[in-house]
């Protein structure tokens, strides 16, 4: 009852009065949601938004430029998750995705100097793909392109890589086991 | 500060042990925050332990199954530390911990998996930890790991599947042992 009223909540807030995001049908969502920015961002059918296992609460989806897109597949798991995109972020079906970071940009200039102005020079795409899992506290850093059925192990940073389809990552920088 | 936090833990133990014949916690126990534990399996927490925030982290325990157990020694200290248990977790005497994450399965399990016997042997494995271990800020003790005695893990480590003797120090991602302790 109260997930469900949450997830009403939610769905009026973002998909009606701001008008960011669009739910699909069957999405629940039993955490706290922020969504932020000029961007849009499409939520499949039959996801569900849930707190991870010890206590974190927010799901964050924020877009920092207006073209920038956030799309989750359908039947998605995301537990606390923190997104920040500029360009693309792209969640496939079945997917899970545990309290990591996932961005795909630098956010900053590299140069001193020019670190306040808008940025968007080395944006890169983020995918991550069917049936894949992302551990806790990883940071799926831009240029990330899971194949399907991928593991990536608790603690990991992956940073511009294209994974193969079936393999396990760990470490950081993230190699393939 | 001490008799506050003495206090404090009486006070959890009152809340959690009574109702739950699967949650043991022993004398002494000192709470300077909260402390959360779910989940159907066993906890036994020593004597002398104390709980403690870390990067406004509570120290968590989370089991996923009847069978699953979690054993925490006498006289150590919590900070932050969160644990999902499977199989089985052992923490021995006088340990010390940071916000680390201790997980003992590669899958957190969620509603959807079927928590049989073969899921837990192809995906988890037994964490055994020795005594007087310090583990540093946000460093992960993955499935499989046997820890020696007098061990030391630096922040940010991660250790997956294999096993270091007494008193080694351990750095890195995926970790190694670079030295020795004494």
């Amino acid at each position: 009852m109260r997930d469900q009223l949450r997830t009403f909540y939610y769905k009026i807030k973002y998909q009606y009065l701001f008008k960011k995001a669009i739910f699909g049908n069957g999405t629940r969502i039993k955490c706290k949601l922020a969504i932020a920015g000029p961007g849009k961002v499409v939520i499949g059918n039959d996801c569900l938004f849930e707190t991870d296992p010890w206590g974190d609460d927010y799901i964050t989806l924020y877009t920092h430029q207006p073209h920038a897109r956030i799309i989750i597949g359908n039947r998605v798991i995301l537990r606390a998750t923190r997104f920040g995109s500029h360009l693309s972020l792209e969640i496939q079906d079945d997917a899970v995705v545990e309290n990591a970071s996932i961005y795909d940009s630098d956010f900053h200039n590299i140069d001193a100097s020019k670190r306040d102005e808008n940025f968007n020079v080395s944006d890169r795409k983020v995918v991550i793909g069917k049936n894949s899992y992302v551990g806790c506290e990883c940071l799926c850093s831009k240029g990330t392109m899971l194949g399907r059925n991928v593991i990536v192990l608790p603690g990991s940073v992956i940073g511009t890589k294209i994974v193969s389809d079936g393999s396990v990552l760990s470490g950081n920088p993230a190699r393939v086991l | 500060m001490y008799l506050l936090s003495l206090a404090r833990g009486k006070l959890i133990k009152l809340k959690l042990t009574p109702f739950a014949h699967r949650i043991q916690i022993g004398s002494r126990f000192r709470a300077r925050s909260g402390i959360y534990i779910k989940g159907p399996g066993k906890v036994i927490i020593g004597n002398d332990v104390t709980v403690d925030m870390s990067f406004l982290r509570i120290p968590s325990i989370i089991t996923h199954t009847r069978e699953s157990c979690v054993n925490i020694g006498d006289g150590c200290y919590l900070g932050g530390t969160r644990i999902s248990c499977v199989g089985k977790v052992t923490i021995g005497p006088e340990a010390l911990f940071g916000s680390s994450t201790i997980i003992d399965s590669i899958i957190i399990p969620s509603g959807q998996i079927n928590l049989d016997q073969q899921w837990i042997e192809k995906h988890s494995g037994p964490i055994q930890i020795g005594s007087h271990f310090w583990s540093g800020t946000n460093s992960f003790i993955l499935k499989g790991s046997r820890i020696g005695d007098e061990c030391v893990l630096g922040a940010g480590a991660m250790v997956i599947d294999k096993e270091f003797p007494d008193r080694s120090l351990i750095i890195g991602n995926p970790g190694r042992k670079i030295g020795s302790t004494r």
